[in-house]
């Protein structure tokens, strides 16, 4: 069953293409990994699937609905390709903040937000204001904050980005329980070993379009191929780059 | 708790926390005793019994500040999403805009009016240390309507917000602010001196730009003139929300058609 | 009362719109707290940064201060249309030569009460309305011994420009008329003087004020005296020139009277006649002549 499903989505910025006729779905309990080059259109499918920007042709369901419909996003949790968060405030109190707006109660917050600070490897930074962490910390911040309503897609833009080695492990570790749990991820990436290890089907974008959509198996079926060939040999094509 | 009232509820603590985490507050309240301390100690020709200059200087800048601090938060919010995209976050929790334009409203009003507590509660000690009068009806209605006033500068701070750049904004809310402070009521009179084109665009401006003399009491305060009718202070404060209001629709049909 | 800027001295330009601006609000609070933390203004170019505040700039602040000192005396109501130079001039023409109404200041408050009687009316203006009942529509005067509310907008004014002459004249009545201080309003006025050595219009004040205030006619003669020379030294007198010198030839001429001195008296009358014929002052001293000749 598909919990998010594309139909030919247009979307231009003047004269720019920046999606241009996109198709797939993501079906629930996978992890979906959503990668392309830089201007490929990730950030903007994201940004339709969220309901921020509205696409001008085409059909998008999320969760059964439309993604501008405020209730489809209480099953979602997003994290933005690049995010400071308020600087003056705590990540404890940041959390707090984000789930009021989720209707969350201060009691279901607070513990909630104990084990997910501590899961993202935050403690010891709970008494600083945000404005004092560092580009990696503030992801770590922006990964909590997602998970925070326990929501049933993840839509992630680029999580790995800023993360050091240990905190990939660890993230990816969290991605494989929300897996385990029947949650389903969509999550954009240039990380292509990151990808392969954890995603169940990867998604390769080229200038607005799905050039490619199948599963890991797949990508991994001949034993030559691996993920950086298969990308390269897509993106790379018009850059004489072929693997 | 409602979801809305949830959500309300940590827009408006988050406004306040950043309020005070800034210490805008701090940087004020050391201005307004720096300013007003050689004011307090003056005997000028060895005469110590005035206090009207006092009070109208220490409630000018109750003024200043509390319109200095009220457009700093208001004219700040939604810029600052914007630039530090925080804006995306937010908007992908289940909130609609129009929740997050009344609460950001709400947010930057109660800090404003936070600070005008504070504000308040110096000028009474200052001026109840000096003339042993603490209490009058006028103080009271001085400080709803001082709050009246806030609601609208916070309203136009913050729909402005969302057309203007914050320079922009602050220097055209500040010259409503104060030019309606001191011409509103005379608007008319200069209409009718006006040639045709003139007297249509001042009597536009008299029924759309905020009256923002409606909420000054400061005459009355500082000079000891008696109280005004409460109704009359009802009629006003109905103003300013339904003044408010009308802005907030205007934000939130901005906040709608931003691009994001 | 009203006080504000002698037209004849300093042309200023009406800057209403500066009120507006925020920015001489804050010049405004700078300026009074600099004069009343007693800081010495520059009196030459040069002298510090302040000088950056230009004299003209500081006679316009002043004089807005007066303006404040003036609305406090009517409960912080703005009296219009009480042209104040028109007012001073109308007194000082229609003198009577009773020596307690004479002084400058003594103009009872016949101001026109013009916010009381032709203000607009409603009509259906809700605004307009609400305007009324916000902003207080009546004035009232300032109790004699509440008169202390005004120095310190008198004190400003001539610390920010010791060239307000009118601003000297009316501290000077405060404290002397209204506090019945006569001898701080004499040290005020002597302070004037000092900085503005050729104001015959001070020395004058000066004079009155030990006549009639403090009764030492030796002192004020002194003072008439000396405001006598300096209206002398004006090369060009105005009409206004003019008055004051007759002003003083009769207050000169009435000390002559009071001392019994014929002689004195006839020759300040002959210089008053030339100068004003038809004057009540003149008139009074020919009367006093006339007296002085059937007592004899
Ligand atoms: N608001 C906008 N206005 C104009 N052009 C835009 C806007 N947003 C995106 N674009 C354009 O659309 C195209 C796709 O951008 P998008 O951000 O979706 O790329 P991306 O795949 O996320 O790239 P990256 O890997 O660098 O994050 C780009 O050419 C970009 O310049
Ligand atoms: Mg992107």
């Amino acid at each position: 069953m598909s919990v998010i499903q594309l139909e030919e989505v247009r979307k231009s910025f003047g004269g720019v293409q920046a999606v241009d006729g996109l198709t797939f779905e993501v079906k629930r309990g996978e992890i979906t990994g959503f990668l392309g080059a830089n201007g490929a259109g990730k950030t903007t499918t994201i940004k339709m699937l969220l309901g921020f920007v509205t696409p001008d042709a085409g059909r998008i369901i999320v969760s059964g609905t439309n993604p501008s419909a405020v209730s489809t996003r209480r099953s979602i949790g997003y994290m933005p390709e690049t995010a400071w968060y308020y600087p003056w405030l705590k990540v404890g109190e940041l959390l707090r903040f984000y789930g009021g707006l989720c209707g969350m109660s201060r009691r279901e917050i607070d513990p909630m937000a104990s084990t997910l600070i501590k899961r993202v490897g935050l403690s010891g930074a709970e008494n600083r204001q945000l404005k004092t962490f560092s580009k990696g910390m503030l992801q770590r911040v922006g990964i909590a904050q997602a998970l925070l309503h326990d929501p049933e897609i993840y839509i992630l833009d680029e999580p790995f980005t800023g993360l050091d080695p240990l905190a990939r492990i660890q993230f990816r570790d969290i991605m494989a329980e929300l897996k385990s749990r029947g949650r389903t991820i969509l999550f954009s990436s240039h990380e292509l070993s990151e990808a392969e290890l954890i995603c169940d089907n990867v998604i390769i974008m080229k200038s607005g379009r799905a050039v490619w959509n199948g599963s890991t198996e797949q990508v991994a079926g001949d034993g030559t191929r691996n993920l950086e060939r298969v990308f390269l040999n897509i993106i790379g094509s018009d850059t004489g780059m072929e693997a | 708790m409602s979801l809305i009232a949830r959500q309300m509820n940590v827009l408006i603590r988050a406004s306040l926390l950043e309020l005070y985490r800034r210490k805008d507050l701090v940087v004020v309240f050391i201005l307004g005793a720096v300013l007003l301390m050689p004011l307090a100690f003056a005997t000028p020709f060895g005469f110590s019994g005035a206090h009207i200059y006092f009070n109208e200087m220490a409630l000018l800048m109750v003024w200043f500040f509390s319109v200095f601090i009220t457009l700093g938060v208001s004219t700040r919010m939604f810029p600052y999403e914007f630039e530090k995209r925080t804006i995306y976050p937010l908007l992908a929790k289940p909130v609609s805009r129009g929740t997050v334009v009344l609460g950001r409203y709400l947010g930057a009003l109660s800090a404003s009016i936070s600070a005008l507590v504070l504000f308040y509660a110096a000028y009474i000690i200052l001026c109840g240390v000096r003339q042993h009068v603490w209490f009058s009806e006028v103080l009271v209605q001085a400080f709803v309507l001082h709050v009246g006033l806030l609601m609208v500068i916070t309203a136009i701070g913050l729909t402005g917000s969302l057309l203007l750049t914050i320079s922009a904004n602050v220097t055209i809310t500040l010259l409503i602010v104060f030019g309606m402070l001191l011409f509103g009521a005379k608007l008319p009179e200069l209409a009718d001196q006006q040639s045709l084109a003139g007297k249509i665009a001042l009597y536009i401006a008299y029924a759309v730009a905020p009256h923002t003399e409606f909420f000054d009491l400061r005459q009355r305060l500082v000079h000891g003139w008696p109280a005004i009718s409460w109704g009359v202070c009802a009629v006003v404060m109905a103003y300013a929300a339904a003044y408010s209001t009308a802005c907030l629709f205007v934000a939130d049909l901005l906040l709608r058609r931003k691009k994001l | 009362m009203n006080f504000a800027i002698n037209n004849r001295d300093y042309t200023l330009p009406r800057l209403r719109i500066l009120q507006t601006l925020t920015a001489l609000l804050t010049a405004v609070i700078l300026q009074t707290l600099l004069t009343f933390s007693d800081c010495e203004l520059p009196q030459r170019e040069g002298d510090s940064m302040l000088t950056l505040v230009s004299q003209d700039t500081r006679m316009v602040l002043s004089a807005e201060m007066m303006k404040k000192a003036d609305e406090y005396f009517h409960g912080g109501v703005k009296v219009h249309n009480c042209d104040l130079n028109d007012h001073a001039h109308d007194h000082d023409h229609d003198h009577e030569h009773d020596h307690e109404k004479d002084h400058k200041h003594a103009h009872a408050h016949n101001h026109s009460h013009d916010s009381e009687q032709s203000r607009p009316e409603v009509g259906r203006d809700p605004f307009r309305w609400i305007n009324r009942h916000i902003h207080v529509q009546e004035h009232r005067h300032l109790q004699a011994a509440r008169s202390v509310e005004l120095l310190p907008w008198v004190y400003a004014a001539t610390k920010t420009s010791p060239h307000n002459i009118m601003a000297y004249e009316s501290g000077s009545y405060i404290l002397s008329d209204m506090l019945n201080n006569p001898r701080l309003a004499v040290e005020y006025l002597k302070d004037g003087i000092a900085h503005n050595p050729a104001s015959v219009q001070l020395e004058m004040s000066l004079g009155e004020l030990y006549y009639n205030k403090i009764k030492d006619a030796g002192q004020a003669l002194t003072h008439f005296q000396s405001a006598l020379n300096k209206s002398l030294q004006i090369d060009e007198p105005d009409e206004d020139d003019l008055f004051m010198r007759l002003r003083i030839f009769f207050y000169l001429g009435n000390n002559a009277w009071q001392n019994g001195d014929a002689i004195r008296l006839r020759s300040f009358y002959q210089k008053a006649f030339e100068l004003w014929p038809k004057n009540p002052m003149t008139l009074a001293m020919e009367q006093w002549l006339d007296e002085m000749k059937a007592g004899k």
